[in-house]
C-alpha cells in the first residue's frame, strides 16, 4: 500500500512563516488570566479609620489668668533697660495699672476669640489662689467632656519653682502666692490644655508630668486596693489627655529685647501674622525689600479672614505652611491628635511651630507636651519668606499708589511641585510633601479644579494614598464640595468619592447626613455623563446602601432603583456590573425598596444580565436576585410567585462556565432556602428517605464487573504532593493511606489480584479516594449521600417525584443545590454542602425520626464508571441503572480484553450507634467506616453526636467586597505588563525567545528527514497507570494523567516534578488533558468522564497547584458501557474549547466569557471518541465511537451545521485529526487500524492505510510526517508519510530489556519528533528520533 | 502726753531671710512658718519706747538680690532701714552688703539709721555666719546689730525698738544715758 505523501501534507515552511508564528506569541490571547482567576474572591482589608476622630472635640471655655501686677517687678527678675514692655500690643505703662491690666485682659481675649470665638472665656487679672480656683472648677463643670484651655501670664510674679509652684496673689497684693500645678490639675480636670507665658515656662512643663505620673500612681493603687486610703478619696482626674505649651526651657528666661513685645510667646500663639511680620522686618533679610518698615506693616491692606486680600492671603499661606510642616514633621497620630481633632488646640499647634522658630532666634525654646519634633528648620519656612518677601515688597506701591495687589504664586507653585511629584511617584518614595497644601487650596475656587484633578490622582495610587489623604483631612473638604452645583467638578469629585469609598466604606453615614447621595443620585442620572464616571457614582451609591437603612431609605426616595433599572443594559461592563450589585444591596433586607422593584419588574430587567458575556456582571446579577429573594420580610402569594420565577431563572445557571458565578448562585438560592425553610425541609426529608429506598446497584452485590482501572501498587503509596487550600484534595491523600488496608482486605477476599499486570501488581476497583468535602463529620450529608442523592434523584425525578404533593419548585431548587453540591469546583460544593446540611439539619431536627438501622448497602460506592480508552476496553461495567442503548453495539466490535475485574466489596456493616444525635446517622457514618474499615465503628461512639457548627446558610461570597477593591486600587496606572522594563513583561519575552528557539530548531530536525524514532531518551515509572500524556508544547515537561492524578516530568533530567490529585470523584477519571496559554503562562486543563473540567497552575514550577477553575462541561453525560469519556479540544487563538464525549453533542465553550456559546448536535447515538478543530476554517472534526467522523462548521446553526459524515470504519474512531493549514486534510484511525484520509469537500477518503489491528492509540505529528500507533499488544509501530513503518518499539532499553506494557496513551511532541508513551505496566517513556546527548 | 511720733521703716533683704516673719512677728505677735514671697507689704504700729509713743509704719518690701534695682520708692520718706540677712545663708549676707551699698548711694547720705539684723538665730545647726561676722559689719557702717529669731517675739521687738533708738539717736534725740550720778 502506498501512500501519497502530499497527503500528510509537509509543512514545508519558510523563515517568514516561523516568524509569524513566533509574532503571533505577541498576539495569542491568554486564557483564564484575568483577575477572577488569579486573586481570591475577598474584600481587600478594611482600612483601620485611624483618619476618623474618634475623639474630636473643642476648646469651649478659656481661663485667661493675667499675672502683671503692673508697675512691680518681680522680685527674681532683673530687667534690663529698656526692656520689653508690650502685653498683648499694650505698654501697660501708658496708663493706670488697674485700666492697663484691665485692657490687657480684654485684648487677649480678643485675640484667642480669633481663632475661637464661640468658646466661653473669662479673665482673671491678678487673681488670688481661691479666684482661679474658682475660675477652673466653675469652667470645667461647664465644659464637661470638652477641652478648657489655661492661660497664664506670669510677667508680674515670680518664676514658678522646682516644687512645681506658679504664682498668683493674696488679696492686697502684699504677697505673692504660690499655686501647686497638682491643685491646677484637681481644678481643670482632663481634657485641657495649658498656655504658659512665664520665665522657665519649663519647670512648670516638668512638674505637671510628674503631678500626673503621681496621679497614674494613685489612680492605680486605688483600683488594685479598694480598702487603700488613696481609694477612699474622691479619685483624681486623669491628665493623659493634656497639652501644655510652655514659652521657654526650664533654665531660659523670656527675651527683654525692647524691639519685641514681652509676652512675644502669647505674641506668636495668637497674633502669629503680625509677629511674623514684625520679626521679618528684624531681620537681616528685609533690608533686601527696601521701604519697608514696621509702620508700614501696620498698614497692609485686607483683613485675614478674607483670603482675596493681601493680609488675608498671607494668614492662609501661614496656614497651609505651617499645616504641611507639622504633617511632614509629626508622626501620624500625633498629627491626628494636635492639628486635626481640636479647631484651637490645631490653630495654637499651628502658631507654635512659628513661636519656635522665632523664639529660637532668641535662644528662647518653646516647650510643648507632648513633644515636637523640631520644625523651626523646615524648608517649607523658606516658601514662607518668600511669600512674605513678594507680598512687603509691593506694599509702598500698593499704599502710596493704589497700584493693584498682585497675588502670590505661592499654591499654583505648590501644586505645581505637587504635579511634579506624581508624575514621578510610587509608593516606596516619601509621601509628597505638598498634600496638606492641596488640600488648602480645595478652598480655593481659582485653584480648585486643578487642586481635585491632583487630589485625584494622587487618590488612585491606591489604597495607601486614600488613607494619607484622608488622614490629612481632606474628608470635610470633599464633602463639602458636593454641594457644589458646578458641572466640571462633577467627575473629579465622583472619582475621589469612589476612591475614599472603596478604602473606607463607613463614609457613607456622613454622606447620607449631608444628602451627599443626591449628588451621585444626579450623577448616574446624568446621560452626558461618560460610563465610567456613572459606574463609580453607582459604585457610591452600592457602598450608601450597603448594610445601611438610613442609607437604603434615602436612595430609595432619591429614585435609585428606577435610575439604576435604567442603566442595566448601558454597554460599558463595569456599569452593568454595579448598577445590578447596586440594586442588590438596596433591596437586601430591606422590604419598601424589594416592593418598588416589584413594582418595576426589576426581577425581569435583571434576567438578561444573567446571559451577560461577562461573568462579573453575571455574577452581580445573581446577588442581586438573591438578596431579591431573600428579604425576610412577609410573604404574599404575589411574592412567592415571584421568588418561585425568579428561584427557576438562576437555577439556570447551574452549569455556568465561571466559579463565582456558581457559587453567588449557591448564596442566592441559600436566602431562598431560609425563606422557605419549612418547604425545604420537607423537600430534604423526601429526598433522605427516597435516597435510603433506593437501593443503586452496586458492584458488590449486583456482582457486575466493575471499572477496570488497575490500583496502584499498595506498598507504594503514591506520595502526592501536599495540595493546601484544596481541602478535597488533602482529604483525598489522606483518604488513600486509610484505604490501604481496606483495599488489600478486600483484594484477599476476592482471592488475590489478577495477574495482568508486569511485576507483583495488585489490581482492584478502586483508586477508592472520596472527593472530599471538607471534613465531612460535621455534616449530616455526607458528600457521598448528596452525590449519590443527586443521582438518584436525576434518575428516578420522574417516578419517584410525582406523588410529591408540594410545590415542585423546592424540588427543582433542592435538586439544583444537590447538583452544585457535586460541582468540581470545591468552594461552590462546599458552600452547597452547608445550605444543604444545614436544611438537612434542621429537617431531621423537626422531624426526629426514629433511628434507622443501615443495611449497608447504603455504604457503597456509586456505580462505576466507564473506563476510557487509554486503559483497556472492556464490557458493560457497572453500568448505572438506566440501560445504555449504545453500549451493546459497541463492545461488540472491540477486542474483549482479558477477565480481569476486581469489583470492590466492602465487609457489610452495620453501624452499632449510640442515639445521640437526632437525626438520621447514617449519613454521615457511612464515609466514616467507609474510610476506617469496620473495625473502627467503635471510635463512633466517642463523638458525642457533634453537628456543633451548623451554618445557618447567611451565606456571603466576597464578590462585592473583591468587585470593590477594582476602585481602591489604581485604575490610571498602565498595567505592570504594558511596561517594557517591567519583570512581567520580561518574562514574557523570554519565553516567546524559547518558543521561537523551539520552534527553529524542531524545524531543522525534522526537514532533515526522520528515518527512525525509537531512541528511548525518558524512562520512569508513572506513579498510576498513564491513560492521557501531554507534552509541554515548549519547555521540557510533560503531564501524564492517571485516573485521577497528574504526574509531571521533566523528560530532559528525567526529574519528577510534581504529582498532585486532581480532585476528581473516585467513579471518575482522567479523560483528557490540554495545555493552555502554552506559548506563555501555562494552565493545565483536565478532563474528566462526568464532564467536568479542571483549569491547574502553578505545578511543576516548586509552588503549590493551584485550581484555577473547574466547571461542569458536559452535563447528563450519556450512561455507556465503554464511553470515550471527555474529550476536548482547545483554541488558543480564539479561546474556544471543544468539548465532547459521551453525549449527543459538541460543546464549544468560550473561556474568556466562560459560558457555553453552542452546542452542536453530533447526530449520532455514539459518544465522541476524538475532536479537533481548526479556527481558521471554523471546522470540527469529531470522530465518533461507532465509526463515523463528522464534520461541523460552527459558522451555521444548529440543524444544518453538520456539513458531512463519513462512514467508512467498522468501528471505533481512535483519532481523528484536522490538520491546520488552509486545505489541510481529515486522517481519522479505527481500532481496527485503518488510517483514511479525507479531504473536507470530498465525500469518500481519498487514501486508506492500513496498520496493524488492536490499535489502542494513535497520535499525529502535526509538522513532521509521522504518525506512532500503540496497540494492546504491546508495541508500538511508528509510520511515516508513505505508510512505511519507520520503528517498532517492543522492548524497553537495555540489557535484557522488558517487553513494554499494553499501550494505554500516547502522543508526540508538537514541535520535536517526540514520542511519549504511556502503558498499562506504569511506565511511561519518550522516544526520539534521534539520540540526545545524555 | 506728747504727740506721738511718726516713723517709716523698711525692712530690706535677701529673698527668704524672714523680713515679713520679723515683721509680722512683731506686729502681730505671730509666727508665720510658709514662705509666700512679699510683693510689698506695709504695717502700723503703736509702740512706746522710753515713754515716747512713736507711730511706726513698717514696709515689708520684696526680696531683691544684688542685681535687683533698687526702688526709689525705698529712698525716700523712710525714717529707718531694717536690714535682715540670715544667719544660715551666706547669700543673704552677702547680697545684704550689696544693699547697704546700694541705699547709701539712692540715699546719698554715708551713714542712715540702721539695725543690721542677723536672722533665724535659732538655727544652730545650720548657721553658717558668727555675731562676731554680722557685729563686724555693723560697726564698718556705724550701724546697730542683733541677731533675732523671728520665732520669739521679744527679739522682734528688740530689733524694731533698737532702730528706734537709732533713728534718735539721728535726730540728735540721744537716748537719755542712764543719768549716773557723777560726783566730781
Amino acid at each position: 500500500m502506498k501512500m501519497d505523501s502530499d497527503l500528510l501534507h509537509s509543512p514545508a515552511v519558510g523563515l517568514a512563516e516561523e516568524e509569524e508564528a513566533d509574532m503571533n506569541d505577541w498576539k495569542l490571547p491568554l486564557a483564564f488570566m484575568k483577575k477572577r482567576h488569579s486573586e481570591k474572591i475577598e474584600g481587600s482589608k478594611a482600612l483601620a479609620q485611624s483618619w476618623r476622630m474618634k475623639d474630636r472635640m473643642k476648646t469651649v471655655s478659656v481661663a485667661l489668668v493675667l499675672c502683671l501686677n503692673v508697675g512691680v517687678d518681680p522680685p527674681d527678675v532683673v530687667k534690663t533697660s529698656p526692656c520689653a514692655r508690650l502685653e498683648c500690643w499694650i505698654d501697660p505703662l501708658s496708663m493706670s495699672p488697674q485700666k492697663a491690666l484691665e485692657t490687657i485682659g480684654a485684648n487677649l481675649q480678643k485675640q484667642y476669640e480669633n481663632w475661637q470665638p464661640r468658646a466661653r472665656y473669662k479673665q482673671s487679672l491678678d487673681p488670688t489662689v481661691d479666684e482661679v480656683k474658682k475660675l477652673c472648677t466653675s469652667l470645667r463643670r461647664n465644659a464637661k467632656e470638652e477641652r478648657v484651655l489655661f492661660h497664664y501670664n506670669g510677667h508680674g510674679v515670680p518664676r514658678p519653682t522646682v516644687n512645681g509652684e506658679i504664682w498668683v496673689f493674696n488679696k492686697n497684693y502684699t504677697q505673692y502666692i504660690p499655686l501647686s500645678i497638682y491643685d491646677l490639675q484637681t481644678w481643670m480636670g482632663s481634657p485641657s490644655i495649658f498656655v504658659y507665658d512665664c520665665s522657665n515656662a519649663g519647670i512648670i512643663v516638668k512638674s505637671f508630668k510628674q503631678f500626673a505620673l503621681q496621679r497614674e500612681q494613685e489612680l492605680e493603687v486605688a483600683a488594685i486596693n479598694p480598702s487603700h486610703p488613696l481609694a477612699q478619696m474622691p479619685l483624681p482626674p486623669s491628665m493623659k489627655n493634656c497639652i501644655q505649651l510652655a514659652a521657654c526651657e526650664a533654665s531660659e528666661l523670656l527675651p527683654m529685647n525692647p524691639d519685641l513685645p514681652a509676652d512675644l510667646f502669647t505674641s506668636c500663639l495668637t497674633t502669629p501674622i503680625k509677629i511674623a511680620l514684625r520679626w521679618f522686618c528684624m531681620q537681616k533679610s528685609a533690608k533686601l525689600v527696601p521701604g519697608v518698615t514696621l509702620d508700614l506693616i501696620e498698614k497692609i491692606p485686607g483683613r485675614l479672614n478674607d483670603r482675596r486680600t493681601p493680609l488675608g492671603e498671607l494668614n492662609w499661606i501661614f496656614t497651609a505652611i505651617t499645616d504641611t510642616i507639622a504633617w511632614n514633621v509629626l508622626p501620624r497620630d500625633l498629627f491626628q491628635k494636635l492639628f486635626r481633632q481640636d479647631l484651637l488646640v490645631a490653630s495654637l499647634f499651628r502658631n507654635f511651630l512659628l513661636a519656635e522658630r522665632i523664639m529660637r532666634s532668641y535662644n528662647c525654646t518653646p516647650v510643648s507636651s507632648p513633644r515636637l519634633p523640631p520644625t523651626y528648620m523646615h524648608a517649607m519656612w523658606q516658601a514662607w519668606d518668600l511669600a512674605v518677601d513678594i507680598c512687603l515688597s509691593q506694599l509702598p506701591t500698593i499704599i502710596e499708589e493704589g497700584t493693584a495687589f498682585r497675588h502670590s504664586p505661592f499654591f499654583a507653585e505648590q501644586l505645581t511641585a505637587f504635579q511634579v511629584w506624581l508624575t514621578m511617584g510610587v509608593e516606596n518614595r516619601n509621601p509628597p510633601e505638598q498634600l496638606p497644601i492641596v488640600l488648602q487650596v480645595l478652598l480655593s475656587q481659582v485653584h480648585r479644579l486643578r487642586a481635585l484633578d491632583l487630589l485625584g490622582r494622587f487618590l488612585d495610587l491606591g489604597p495607601w494614598a486614600v488613607s494619607l489623604a484622608l488622614s490629612v483631612g481632606i474628608f470635610p473638604y470633599v464633602l463639602k464640595l458636593l454641594q457644589s452645583s458646578a458641572r466640571e467638578l462633577r467627575p473629579l469629585l465622583v472619582f475621589i468619592w469612589a476612591k475614599i469609598l472603596a478604602v473606607d466604606s463607613s463614609c457613607q453615614a456622613d454622606l447620607v447626613k449631608d444628602n451627599g447621595h443626591k449628588y451621585f443620585l444626579s450623577v448616574l442620572a446624568d446621560n452626558y455623563m461618560p460610563a465610567e464616571h456613572r459606574t463609580m457614582a453607582v459604585f457610591i451609591l452600592a457602598v450608601i446602601v450597603n448594610n445601611y437603612t438610613t442609607g437604603q431609605e434615602a436612595c430609595l426616595q432619591g429614585n435609585l432603583i428606577a435610575n439604576c433599572l435604567e442603566q442595566l443594559s448601558d454597554p460599558h461592563p463595569l456599569l452593568r456590573q454595579w448598577v445590578a450589585i447596586c440594586l442588590g444591596r438596596i433591596w437586601q433586607n430591606f422590604d419598601p425598596a424589594r416592593w418598588c422593584g416589584v413594582r418595576d419588574s426589576a426581577h425581569e430587567k435583571l434576567y438578561t444580565l444573567l446571559s451577560d458575556p461577562i461573568p462579573e456582571v453575571r455574577c452581580a446579577a445573581v446577588f442581586a436576585l438573591g438578596t431579591f429573594v431573600g428579604n425576610s420580610a412577609e410573604r404574599t402569594d404575589h411574592s412567592t410567585t415571584i421568588d418561585h420565577n425568579v428561584a427557576m431563572m438562576l437555577a439556570q445557571l447551574i452549569n455556568d462556565g465561571s466559579p463565582v458565578v456558581r457559587k453567588e448562585l449557591v448564596v442566592a438560592l441559600s436566602h431562598l432556602v431560609v425563606q422557605y425553610e419549612s418547604n425545604f425541609c420537607t423537600v430534604a426529608l423526601q429526598f433522605i428517605e427516597e435516597e435510603k429506598n433506593y437501593s443503586v446497584p452496586s458492584p458488590a452485590n449486583t456482582a457486575e464487573p466493575g471499572n477496570l482501572t488497575p490500583v496502584r501498587d499498595s506498598p507504594a503509596i503514591p506520595r502526592l504532593r501536599s495540595v493546601n487550600s484544596y481541602t478535597n484534595i488533602r482529604t483525598a491523600t489522606t483518604a488513600r493511606n486509610l484505604n490501604k488496608s481496606l483495599q488489600n482486605l478486600n483484594l484477599n477476599e476476592e482471592g488475590g489480584p489478577a495477574a495482568f499486570s508486569p511485576g507483583n501488581l495488585s489490581t482492584s476497583s478502586s483508586a477508592s479516594s472520596t472527593l472530599g468535602s471538607p471534613d465531612n463529620d460535621e455534616y449530616i450529608l455526607s458528600f457521598e449521600t448528596i452525590d449519590k442523592m443527586r443521582r438518584v434523584s436525576s434518575y428516578s425525578s420522574l417516578n419517584s417525584l410525582i406523588g410529591v404533593s408540594f410545590n415542585s419548585v423546592y424540588t427543582q431548587i433542592w435538586r439544583v443545590l444537590l447538583h452544585l453540591a457535586a460541582d468540581p469546583f470545591p468552594e461552590v460544593s462546599d458552600l452547597a454542602m452547608k445550605v444543604l446540611n444545614s436544611i438537612a439539619y434542621k429537617a431531621t431536627m423537626n422531624a426526629r425520626p426514629q433511628r434507622i438501622l443501615d443495611s449497608g448497602s447504603l455504604t457503597q460506592s456509586a456505580p462505576a464508571s466507564p473506563t476510557s480508552k487509554g486503559t483497556h476496553i472492556h464490557q458493560a461495567g457497572g453500568s448505572p441503572p438506566m440501560p445504555s442503548t449504545s453500549s451493546s453495539s459497541l463492545t461488540n466490535d472491540v477486542p474483549k480484553p482479558p477477565t480481569r475485574e476486581q469489583p470492590a466489596t466492602r465487609p457489610p456493616y452495620t453501624p452499632t450507634l449510640g442515639g445521640q444525635a437526632p437525626h438520621s446517622h447514617q449519613f454521615t457514618r457511612t464515609r466514616k467506616m467507609f474510610d476506617k474499615g469496620p473495625e473502627q465503628a467503635a471510635e463512633d461512639s466517642d463523638e458525642p453526636g457533634g453537628h456543633r457548627n451548623y451554618i445557618s446558610p447567611a451565606l456571603q461570597t466576597g464578590l462585592c467586597d473583591w468587585s470593590a477593591k477594582y476602585f481602591a486600587q489604581p485604575v490610571m496606572k498602565i498595567p505592570e505588563e504594558h511596561d517594557l522594563e517591567s519583570q512581567v513583561r520580561l518574562e514574557r519575552q523570554w519565553r516567546f525567545l524559547r518558543n521561537a528557539r523551539v520552534r527553529r530548531q524542531s524545524r531543522s530536525i525534522i526537514q532533515r528527514g526522520i528515518s527512525r524514532l525509537d531512541d528511548q531518551i525518558f524512562i520512569n515509572r508513572n506513579p498510576g497507570v498513564p491513560s492521557v500524556v501531554k507534552f509541554h508544547p515548549f519547555n521540557t515537561c510533560i503531564a501524564v494523567a492517571d485516573k485521577d492524578s497528574i504526574c509531571f516530568w521533566d523528560w530532559e533530567k528525567g526529574e519528577r516534578l510534581d504529582y498532585f490529585y486532581n480532585g476528581n470523584p473516585r467513579y471518575t477519571r482522567i479523560t483528557s488533558m490540554e495545555y493552555l496559554n502554552g506559548h506563555d503562562c501555562s494552565l493545565l486543563l483536565t478532563a474528566t468522564d462526568d464532564g467536568a473540567l479542571r483549569i491547574w497552575k502553578n505545578f511543576a514550577d516548586q509552588k503549590n497547584p493551584e485550581m484555577v477553575t473547574a466547571w461542569q462541561g458536559l452535563s447528563d453525560m450519556l450512561p455507556t458501557t465503554r464511553g470515550a469519556g471527555m474529550v476536548v479540544d482547545w483554541e488558543q487563538e480564539t479561546g474556544f474549547l471543544m468539548t465532547s464525549g459521551d453525549v449527543r453533542v459538541v460543546r464549544i465553550w468560550d473561556t474568556d466569557r466562560e459560558m457555553k456559546v453552542q452546542d452542536i448536535p453530533t447526530g449520532a447515538d455514539s459518544c465522541v471518541t476524538s475532536l479537533s478543530c481548526d479556527s481558521q476554517r471554523s471546522l470540527i472534526v469529531a470522530g465518533l465511537g461507532d465509526g463515523s467522523v463528522r464534520v461541523f462548521d460552527r459558522r451555521m446553526g444548529p440543524n444544518e451545521c453538520r456539513v458531512m459524515t463519513y462512514r467508512e470504519h467498522g468501528a471505533w474512531v481512535v483519532k481523528a485529526h484536522l490538520q491546520k493549514e488552509t486545505d489541510g486534510h481529515i486522517i481519522s484511525v479505527s481500532v481496527n487500524g485503518d488510517v483514511r484520509f479525507f479531504e473536507p469537500r470530498m465525500p469518500e477518503s481519498i487514501n486508506v492505510l492500513q496498520t496493524v489491528k488492536g490499535l489502542t492509540a494513535l497520535d499525529i505529528h502535526p509538522q513532521a510526517n509521522l504518525f506512532a500507533c500503540g496497540s494492546m499488544n504491546q508495541f508500538i509501530a511508528v509510520y511515516n508519510a508513505n505508510g512505511d513503518v519507520i520503528s517498532n518499539i517492543k522492548y524497553y532499553d537495555g540489557f535484557m530489556g522488558q517487553r513494554i506494557g499494553a499501550i494505554s496513551c500516547l502522543a508526540f511532541h508538537p514541535h520535536w519528533p517526540h514520542l511519549a508513551v504511556g502503558s498499562n505496566d506504569y511506565y511511561m517513556s519518550i522516544y526520539s528520533a534521534e539520540k540526545r546527548l545524555r | 502726753m506728747p504727740q506721738p511720733k511718726y516713723r517709716k521703716i523698711a525692712v530690706i533683704g535677701y529673698r527668704s531671710v524672714g523680713k515679713s516673719s520679723l515683721t509680722i512677728q512683731f506686729v502681730e505677735g505671730q509666727f508665720v512658718d510658709s514662705y509666700d514671697p512679699t510683693i510689698e507689704n506695709t504695717f502700723n504700729k503703736m509702740v512706746s519706747v522710753n515713754g515716747q509713743d512713736f507711730n511706726l509704719q513698717l514696709v515689708d518690701t520684696a526680696g531683691q538680690d544684688e542685681y535687683s534695682i533698687f526702688p526709689q520708692s525705698h529712698s525716700m520718706d523712710i525714717h529707718g532701714y531694717v536690714l535682715v540677712y540670715s544667719v544660715t545663708s551666706m547669700k543673704s549676707f552677702e547680697v545684704v552688703q550689696v544693699l547697704h551699698d546700694k541705699l547709701l548711694d539712692m540715699v546719698g547720705k554715708i551713714q542712715v539709721p540702721t539695725v543690721l539684723v542677723g536672722n533665724k538665730k535659732d538655727l544652730h545647726m545650720e548657721r553658717v555666719i558668727k555675731p562676731e561676722e554680722g557685729k563686724k559689719l555693723a560697726d564698718s557702717w556705724g550701724a546697730a546689730f542683733m541677731e533675732s529669731s523671728a520665732k520669739e517675739n521679744e527679739t522682734a521687738v528688740e530689733v524694731f525698738k533698737r532702730i528706734i533708738l537709732e533713728m534718735e539717736k539721728a535726730d540728735g534725740n540721744a537716748p537719755p544715758e542712764e543719768k549716773k550720778c557723777i560726783v566730781m
